[in-house]
């Protein structure tokens, strides 16, 4: 069953045509990596996804609904989130308020229950912070949950933005260079883990990514970019072989 | 979950006990009118800090039009009290209206600076506050530039305590809630916030309002308390004021901003010996302040 | 009748613009290189004029020394305030940074009014040059000397910022100023001249004002320098030719308004059209849109 559904996606930065008829399917609960050189429009497609650029044309489907056009904070709540390539994380805030806020649309308490601290608001807090602490623990990140998120190293606050992104029980996730400033070592846990993620949360993946290890070793299907175009797209073993992905990644 | 509770305990016997000890020593006759002013006064500059402390510390968004909010609720509370006249009701009526309009322009402010941020949004909200001050010097209903005149004085230290306590206690609550958490997270990072499902502009939105409404609030108080209103007291320096109040405070820093306030309220009564040197002395400590903040922070002694 | 009266109203906004423009470049060409709002600016303008006049009143000396050592009261001025204030604070926040600049406004206005009270000074009126004569159209020298002293100086201003070292060096810091650096651009030294040359206009500026308004006082520059500001952030601020040109239209609305529609609201109209434009364009006339990358 298809989750998204990106027909002929484009968009111009002024003169320079940055994606041209992108397509793209997701089923339920697949991992799919996007593969291209520096510049091909990999994040271009993210931003796209997630509202902060908006299409010149093409459409975005995700479960049923016409995306294309909507604020980012709309399709966060619908269903996608995703991780930064330059980690964003909010720096001085906790890490536990950071998945907090990832899971700000799940709140139901009212402003006015928040305010006068109703019985509502006291149990429903109670009740996310130790789904956070749940979701922190899959990084075995729980016991950082007080420190202030610029506190952790690299690698963990990229793992924070995983979890952060989780928070908000998504149906797609995106997820910009996760293993970069890895080394191997961290690199492969982390394949685990996004396994594991995809596994027990019934979530489908499209992850970004240069170390094409983690993208062979974890992704059933993969879609390669170049120059703002698909190059190549379906089966894993399909693509690396194809011929002209080859051209592309190793020239003639 | 308990701890929380049990500040807010604390919290509430403290203030408590500063009121009645307050209302002790003036009933005793140790605080003469003098004082007695000096603290109302106090009260109305805390809350003038900590609703500033909403847009500027919570949001960190940068503002200098904060006394623009305050006159439009000073100016439309007199207003409200001189048309009910003297009904029992009329005073916190007309606070509730003045600050419900400066709410207003505050919606107002916010939507039309959503996109802006630093020092653009510091420039439109100055010239906010300009414009206010602009048009209420040409008001003739309120006085123009000769001043608004008559106004009852309703405001005591009693009142202006209880709404400063009351103001303290909301905006601790608002923080604490989902709310204040997604206001912390759009300061930190605009485009993750909103990529995690916070609908930026509502929460712009609300911080202004809340910061608005409660300047008004303060600005009412003020206007009561005065019995004059001219607006020249709303100047560029007012704002200032008022921000130098939250920075020395530390931004976002409810405690060490009503700490900055009361020593700020201070500080020129002090100094009124030798009031020619006031503003200078005044300038010296603005600056040294500030490169000292910044040395200490680069030092990573404190934040 | 009618028209004659308008195209006075023209050379007098005119005026205004030109010294608007002066004051205006020093905002932008600081803004644009330091990222600061420099709330002292203004007050500069009033440390040139008060510079003339004691210089020229009260020390009794000639004219142009007097005219040459209140500029360069004004440049040190600058420069001093800059490495004072400014400079230990260039990694700081920006509010911290705007707060410093007014505490520095507030510091000169203060000490002027300690040294020659708040008592408003009358300013020499040096100027005896005859009026213009177009028909029945009397241009005061003053009013001519204005506006061709400030287009001379604007200018070489764009001269100096377009085809000198130091222009191209101040171009650089402004783009990015860690490059400019690794270039072997001294910033500190470029900072330090962009403030010098502000200053240097300010003076002026305040020299000519008080031309036009032969009254110097210690808040003389408030009124002024709020204005200038407007019309940089009008025009872009950071970019030259939008300072000068939001300088001339500002100037233009304030001085029309005053004559044709109310003199009152005259200020409530310019800080409209600032709201109205940072509203639509809040890069300015001619300024670039900057959008964060993702």
């Amino acid at each position: 069953m298809s989750i998204l559904s990106v027909k002929n996606l484009g968009i111009n930065f002024g003169g320079l045509r940055a994606l041209d008829k992108f397509h793209l399917e997701i089923n339920k609960g697949e991992l799919i990596g996007l593969i291209g050189p520096n510049g091909a429009g990999k994040t271009t497609v993210f931003n796209l996804l997630t509202g902060v650029y908006q299409a010149s044309e093409g459409e975005i489907i995700l479960d049923n609904q016409k995306i294309n056009g909507l604020s980012s904070d709309k399709i966060a709540r619908i269903g996608i989130s995703r991780t930064f390539q330059n980690i964003r994380l909010f720096q001085n805030l906790s890490v536990l308020d950071n998945v907090k806020i990832g899971m700000h649309s799940k709140y139901e308490y009212s402003f006015i229950e928040g305010i006068l601290k109703l019985k509502k608001y006291k149990l429903e807090e109670k009740i996310k912070e130790e789904e956070a602490l749940k979701l922190l623990k899959i990084f075995n990140l729980d016991v950082f949950a007080s420190y202030k998120a610029s506190s952790l190293s690299y690698g963990k606050q990229r793992e924070l933005e995983i979890v952060r992104a989780l928070a908000g029980k998504p149906k797609l996730l995106l997820l910009d260079e996760p293993a970069a400033g890895m080394n191997p070592n961290e690199t492969i846990e982390l394949m685990n883990t996004i396994k594991k993620i995809q596994e027990s949360f019934e979530v489908a993946i499209l992850l970004i990514e240069h170390d094409m290890k983690l993208v062979l070793g974890i992704c059933e299907k993969i879609t390669v970019l170049n120059y703002g175009r698909v190059l190549s797209c379906g089966k894993k073993d399909d693509v690396i072989n194809d011929k002209e992905v080859i051209k592309a990644y190793l020239g003639e | 979950m308990k701890l929380r509770f049990n500040n807010n305990f604390k919290y509430i016997i403290f203030t408590t006990l500063i009121f009645l000890f307050i209302q002790l020593l003036s009933s005793f006759n140790f605080l003469n009118r003098y004082y007695q002013g000096i603290l109302t006064i106090m009260c109305i500059n805390i809350i003038l800090v900590v609703s500033l402390n909403i847009i500027a510390g919570f949001l960190g968004q940068l503002t200098l039009g904060h006394a623009g909010f305050m006159a439009i609720g000073a100016y439309f509370s007199a207003y409200i009290t001189k048309l009910l006249s003297n009904t029992y009701f009329s005073f916190p009526i007309a606070l509730f209206l003045g600050s419900l309009m400066a709410g207003i322009f505050g919606i107002a402010v916010a939507l039309i600076t959503l996109r802006l941020k630093g020092d653009y949004l510091a420039i439109i909200t100055l010239a906010f506050a300009e414009v206010v001050r602009n048009i209420l010097l040409n008001l003739d209903v309120v006085g123009g530039a000769s001043g608004y005149v008559g106004i009852v004085k309703h405001t005591n230290f009693a009142y202006a305590y209880l709404i400063m306590f009351v103001v303290i206690i909301l905006t601790i609550s608002v923080i604490k809630s989902k709310s204040g958490r997604a206001i912390l997270a759009i300061k930190e990072d605009e485009i993750a916030a909103s990529a995690s499902g916070v609908d930026v502009g509502n929460y712009k939105i609300l911080a202004f309002v809340f910061s608005a409404f409660f300047a008004g609030l303060a600005g009412g108080l003020y206007a009561h308390y005065m019995g004059i209103l001219e607006p020249k007291a709303f100047r560029l320096d007012k704002s200032v004021e008022i921000l130098v109040m939250c920075v020395l405070g530390g931004m976002g820093n409810l405690k060490g901003s009503i700490i900055a306030a009361i020593i700020l309220t201070l500080l020129p009564e002090l100094l009124q010996g030798i009031s020619s040197y006031r503003t200078l002395l005044y300038a010296v400590v603005l600056i040294v302040m500030m490169l000292a903040k910044n040395h200490l922070t680069l030092k990573g002694g404190v934040k | 009748m009618e028209l004659s009266q308008f195209i006075m109203q023209f050379v007098n906004g005119l005026n205004v613009g030109s010294i608007y423009a002066l004051i205006a470049l020093g905002y932008t060409m600081v803004y644009g290189i330091a990222k600061l709002i420099n709330f002292a600016h203004g007050d500069l303008i009033m440390v040139g004029s008060y510079g003339v006049f004691y210089f020229y009143t009260v020390l009794k000396l000639p004219l142009w020394i007097a005219i040459v050592l209140a500029i360069l009261l004004c440049v040190i001025l600058g420069a001093l305030i800059e490495k004072i204030a400014y400079k230990p604070l260039r990694k700081a926040s920006k509010i911290s940074l705007l707060i410093t600049a007014i505490g520095m406004s507030y510091l000169l206005q203060s000490t002027f009014q300690l040294i020659f009270t708040a008592n408003p000074k009358v300013f020499p009126n040096f100027i005896n040059l005859p009026a213009l004569k177009l028909g029945d159209i009397l241009i005061g020298a003053n009013y001519y000397l204005t506006f061709l002293i400030s287009i001379f100086l604007l200018i070489a201003l764009n001269i100096l910022v377009k085809h000198t070292k130091v222009g191209r060096a101040m171009r650089a810091v402004s783009q990015d100023a860690g490059a400019a650096q690794l270039m072997g651009i001294d910033v500190d030294k470029t900072i330090s001249i962009t403030f010098m040359i502000g200053s240097g206009l300010a003076a002026i500026a305040g020299i000519l004002y008080c031309c036009l308004y032969p009254v110097v006082s210690p808040y003389l520059g408030a009124v002024p320098g709020i204005k200038a500001f407007i019309a940089a952030v009008l025009g872009g601020i950071g970019s030259i030719p939008g300072a000068v040109l939001g300088a001339f239209i500002l100037g233009m609305v304030e001085v029309m308004s005053k004559a044709y529609l109310s003199s009152a609201l005259s200020d409530t109209i310019v800080f409209s059209i600032l709201i109205i434009m940072l509203i639509f364009k809040p890069s300015g006339i001619l300024g670039k849109n900057l959008k964060e990358k993702v």
